[in-house]
């Protein structure tokens, strides 16, 4: 058996626990159904290897630094996660496949506004991440600014996504290759209003966009801030994008950016969308007699 | 002089000069004052009158007319004013009426209660604190989304990776790096694991 990594990192005082539901439902779907699909198996589909991260329950929300710190560890922790699937006597993937080069990630609350941050930092390994969903996170503005670091932090990294996104050449954007979901409880959401979560001013279309969870197909309904960790119908919408945008023969782990961004628009989309991608043009002329 | 309530120097320059226009023409109110004024009127020393006649008006004033007179718009200020304006007249000949009139109202407005208020007030207070009690309810009880998440159940064990250390990252002795096994379907810890490093899994139902 050979996975796909992919790093859950909590919110603000969240437990590295809160992945549960989400792993364990790409377990049950690798077991039940992939594993039996010849063609699911033949393109690129793999078991979801879930890590987590215990922070002790930091309060993310209130210290700049505690951010930032999060970020440099999470770093770190990729570059460790890589390195078990390149030991072979920790890794038991098919030798002809490519070793993983990046990571997928899951960030819940503060947890995606973390994982926008270690793109920014340093230490960071270039292309080791390229694909992040979010869970109600935060992304435009801080939920709570008597922290002047944390304000800071919030402009600097947004700055970076904005000035990386705005480039005319995809050569000039270290973000080219990045796609962000970021996905919001709606009204019952009392802890953070879900307009922090919008993307609108951070991510072109291509790359990203923001969904509520009324409007996710087979969810259709709102969900408060730790729900979005747990509720059954919409852990298996998030899995099985997932899923759907995995392929183990690429060294990133992942379809090409464009085909991981039909991926998630199928799963999270009802297709009424602007951003929402016509099918029908791509299937060719159909005569009806 | 029943509404003296400070002790402004046109004010006592007005008093001390004209004794004969201060006694107030309510009846049973001023009497005392009056009598003390006229008195006083007679007196040679000026400062002393003043003095005592203050004293004495303010001890036999107050109580009696306090809450009637004072707290309420009274109708005595109009015809007093009316009394007083001649008077203005001849001894401070550089205040005009007009400024004189402005002192009195300024002087009326400092003596309202300051927990006085009126039907109005009262009733648009009412009334707010009832729209903010309905707002509260409503976004406490109506108009929310209905919550339709069906409960997930799972066989949760975690491997801590004891070996990503201070080594590897210097927040290590803060933070820890775990990774996800379902039980009963996939508790292989190697990454799946490894043989030399026997990760123990934790449950924890």
């Amino acid at each position: 058996m050979k996975g796909v990594p992919v790093l859950f990192i909590p919110g603000n005082a969240g437990s590295y626990k809160q992945v549960r539901p989400l792993a364990a439902e790409a377990a049950y779907h690798y077991h039940n159904v992939l594993r039996h699909d010849e063609n699911a198996i033949r393109g690129g589909k793999r078991a979801l290897d879930f890590f987590s991260v215990d922070f002790n329950e930091d309060i993310t929300a209130f210290h700049g630094q505690t951010l930032l710190d999060q970020a440099e560890y999470l770093n770190d922790a990729i570059s460790f996660i890589l390195s078990l699937y390149h030991n072979p006597s920790r890794s038991i993937r098919d030798s002809d496949l490519p070793d993983p080069s990046s990571v997928i990630i899951v960030g819940h609350s503060m947890g995606g506004m973390v994982a926008r941050t270690m793109l920014t930092m340093p230490n960071y390994q270039s292309n080791s991440i390229n694909t992040i969903v979010t869970l109600s996170a935060p992304h435009t503005r801080p939920p709570v600014s008597f922290d002047g670091d944390i304000v800071k932090t919030y402009k600097e990294v947004n700055d970076y996504w904005r000035h990386a996104y705005s480039q005319t050449w995809a050569i000039d954007n270290p973000l080219w290759h990045v796609t962000l979901i970021s996905i919001a409880g709606g009204g019952l959401d009392n802890v953070l209003p879900s307009d922090y979560a919008s993307l609108a001013s951070l991510v072109p279309d291509t790359h990203g966009f923001t969904v509520f969870t009324t409007s996710i197909p087979n969810v259709w309904t709102g969900m408060d801030h730790l729900a979005i960790t747990w509720c059954d119908q919409f852990r298996k919408s998030v899995v099985r994008s997932l899923y759907d945008v995995i392929d183990v023969s690429r060294p990133t782990q992942t379809l090409p950016r464009a085909e991981r961004m039909r991926g998630f628009k199928k799963w999270l989309l009802t297709g009424l969308e602007d951003v929402a991608e016509k099918t029908l043009p791509h299937k060719g002329n159909v005569v009806l007699r | 002089m029943r509404r003296r309530p400070s002790g402004s120097t046109t004010e006592e320059d007005e008093e001390s000069s004209s004794p004969e226009i201060a006694p107030s023409p309510v009846p049973g109110h001023g009497d005392k004052a009056y009598e003390k004024s006229r008195d006083s009127g007679r007196a040679l020393k000026r400062e002393v009158h003043v003095k005592d006649r203050r004293k004495d008006s303010d001890s036999a004033t107050r109580p009696a007319t306090g809450k009637s007179q004072l707290w309420t718009a009274s109708p005595a200020p109009a015809p007093q004013t009316e009394k007083e304006r001649p008077a203005m007249h001849l001894l401070a000949k550089d205040i005009t009426p007009d400024s004189m009139v402005e002192v009195h109202n300024r002087r009326q407005s400092r003596l309202r209660n300051p927990w006085a208020c009126s039907l109005l007030t009262l009733v648009t207070t009412c009334v707010a604190f009832g729209v903010l009690f309905v707002i509260g309810q409503s976004f406490m009880t109506r108009q929310l989304d209905p919550k339709g998440c069906d409960m997930s159940y799972m066989r949760p064990s975690f491997a801590r990776f004891s070996d990503f250390d201070t080594e590897h990252t210097r927040f290590a002795s803060k933070y820890s790096l775990y990774l996800y096994r379902e039980g009963g379907i996939d508790e292989d810890t190697r990454v799946n694991s490894c043989r030399s490093h026997r990760y123990r899994l934790i449950d924890n139902f």
